[in-house]
């Protein structure tokens, strides 16, 4: 769409587009700055925190991460929760949508129709509460698994993704005697890396983020993921006290640094995964959105 | 169809054998539907029966027989109005306001003339998406402090304003809401647009451009008409979803100093159900909501699905 002629007033509201956009980026990035800047200089003010005598300090992050070493226990459970998470969910994921894609599979609309259903009406909080409950999932780490194991709506486009293979490579598979197992694992995975990479991602932020499971399910604080630690910390303030009382508080570090720390910390996973995010789910968007 | 069925009747055992590994590998799959999604609607069944602690769970099946007498205590009660009506307020608000913006922000991305910076700001745009609740909740609240220290109310204070409670004053309760909502949405929804947008004919622009239309004219009358099957799609959706308000952003924001504000359906069955462990009270309220849910969900989707097959009008 260039244009060499153009007017004036076209000019002008591209500058003045431009600068929208620009105040646009400075309300998204701002809030983080500001939570960075709160944790590195111990102050809230903004004007001492930009000013001449501020002084960058890390105590907060050697407080969280060195002497009271809770939230390293928190980071490990999400973590070990994304890697056992996603890679059953894939795997389940995987094998449920691999025979759906399959057109000439008889009562295969029944079975579509079978997963759908749950995406328009579910029992509701009290029942699936009361069901977790009587499986004796409570307070266990696998309730952070099984629940959630499957995803109807990745499943449906994981599905579409299968069915967007070529028949021909099944076909010939098929001849050479293999079975379905075989051609999903060794044919067709391999060749559905980008689907399965963005899937992979989307599961992995979900379970990074979750955090509602943890509150109606998890009694003891040592299972917490990160998400939760974050909250009580910075929200309910437990803990806070024993924190800022450490030997290194008694440099007096601020509440408010202490729980900017937190909150980076938590946040970190996922702005190093976001390029990843970036790369896979612009396709990703393209494989499933609505029509799946 | 009868032949079609008889095709099928016949041949179907044989299928059994033939495809057996295909309904196996699918079988763990369906099972945990089965378990985690059929089985609690099952449950539902609480809602007209009295829970029994000593029974427990069973008294899905063996619980004393109230009928409708939850549903008519929550109808009867002052919380049905309250909470039925911010659901809807809530959710009507975030669309007035929350839909618009994400095409707002495609029409004016896409005018954006630098490729890097439209990329930029793009890939900055989208980033909220990706951060819990949990985190963008503390942020606000951080932000929001209601002392002078809140970077809100730092600013606020140049301005010689006294700071402000933004969170537990039930008069900008809602406008948080919507206003966080919009900030955590509104570039991930904009992609969609920006899709939309670039499947629209370069003809029909360079046909303008030599009319001798301006860039808000091309906008307008192209962009916009181009668009609106998808705004339409979108809309709809948008209103199927009417009764879920945003429980985890509520839940997570609000406090019973904004109740009367901001209390919706679920934080309302949360903490009926779980907290005063009301069992079969709060089934009740959820299922009332379910059932109306389902009509809103599966009515949208067919108008939705009929207008993208259908094409507009």
């Amino acid at each position: 769409m260039k244009n060499s002629r153009q007017s004036s007033v076209e000019t002008i509201m591209d500058y003045l587009n431009n600068i929208i956009m620009f105040l646009f980026l400075v309300t998204i990035i701002t809030p983080y700055l500001y939570v960075i800047m709160v944790s590195i200089t111990n102050e809230t003010n903004i004007s001492y925190m930009f000013g001449k005598n501020v002084k960058i300090c890390l105590d907060s992050y050697k407080i969280l991460l060195l002497e009271d070493t809770t939230i390293i226990r928190a980071f490990f459970v999400s973590t070990t929760r994304v890697i056992v998470g996603v890679t059953l969910n894939l795997l389940f994921t995987s094998l449920l949508a691999y025979p759906l894609s399959r057109k000439y599979l008889p009562h295969r609309n029944k079975l579509n129709f079978y997963i759908v259903i749950p995406m328009l009406f579910s029992g509701g909080l009290i029942p699936t509460y009361l069901l977790v409950s009587s499986l004796k999932l409570i307070d266990s780490y696998w309730v952070y698994i099984i629940p959630g194991l499957i995803s109807a709506w990745y499943t449906i486009i994981l599905r579409n993704f299968f069915q967007s293979v070529p028949d021909s490579m099944e076909e010939s598979a098929k001849i050479d005697g293999a079975s379905d197992l075989l051609i999903l694992f060794r044919i067709i995975l391999p060749l559905s890396m980008p689907a399965l990479a963005t899937l992979g991602l989307f599961y992995a932020v979900d379970h990074w983020n979750a955090w509602f499971d943890a509150v109606l399910y998890i009694r003891s604080p040592k299972k917490y993921p990160l998400q939760i630690f974050l909250r009580r910390l910075a929200v309910e303030q437990s803990n806070i006290q024993n924190l800022l009382s450490s030997d290194i508080g008694k440099r007096s570090i601020t509440p408010e640094s202490i729980k900017c720390a937190t909150l980076l910390i938590t946040t970190v996973p996922i702005m190093l995964v976001y390029p990843f995010l970036q790369k896979y789910f612009a396709k990703g968007i393209m494989i499933g959105a609505i029509k799946g | 169809m009868t032949k079609k069925a008889i095709e099928l009747k016949q041949p179907a055992r044989r299928h059994l054998g033939k495809y057996r590994m295909l309904y196996l590998m699918a079988l763990p799959g369906l099972i945990f539907f089965l378990i985690f999604s059929y089985v609690p609607m099952v449950g539902v069944l609480l809602a007209f029966r009295e829970f029994n602690p000593i029974k427990g769970i069973s008294s899905i099946f063996f619980g004393e027989w109230v009928g409708l007498e939850n549903f008519k205590n929550f109808f009867g009660s002052a919380f049905f109005s309250r909470v039925f009506s911010n659901t809807v307020i809530i959710s009507s608000l975030k669309i007035l306001f929350g839909f618009p913006a994400p095409i707002i922000l495609a029409i004016m991305l896409n005018s954006i003339k630098s490729r890097a910076y439209k990329k930029i700001v793009q890939t900055v745009s989208y980033l909220p998406h990706f951060l819990s609740w949990i985190i963008i909740s503390t942020i606000m609240y951080i932000l929001l402090a209601p002392t002078s220290d809140g970077l809100v109310n730092q600013l606020l204070g140049t301005l010689g304003v006294q700071p402000v409670n933004f969170l537990s004053d039930p008069k900008s309760f809602r406008g948080m809401l919507v206003v966080s909502e919009i900030w955590k949405e509104i570039g991930w929804s904009s992609i969609i647009y920006m899709a939309a947008m670039s499947g629209i004919d370069e003809s029909l622009y360079e046909a303008a451009e030599i009319d001798g239309a301006s860039r808000l004219q091309k906008q307008i009358h192209i962009t916009l008409p181009g668009i609106l099957p998808i705004i339409s799609i979108m809309l709809i959706l948008s209103i199927g979803n009417l009764l879920n308000a945003g429980f985890e952003q509520i839940f997570l924001l609000y406090s019973p100093l904004v109740y009367g504000v901001g209390d919706i359906i679920d934080t309302y069955v949360y903490r009926e159900g779980l907290v005063k462990v009301n069992y079969s009270f709060a089934t009740s309220v959820s299922l009332t909501k379910s059932i109306i849910a389902l009509f809103l969900i599966v009515g949208s989707n067919k108008l939705a699905n009929k207008l993208e097959t259908e094409g507009l009008w």
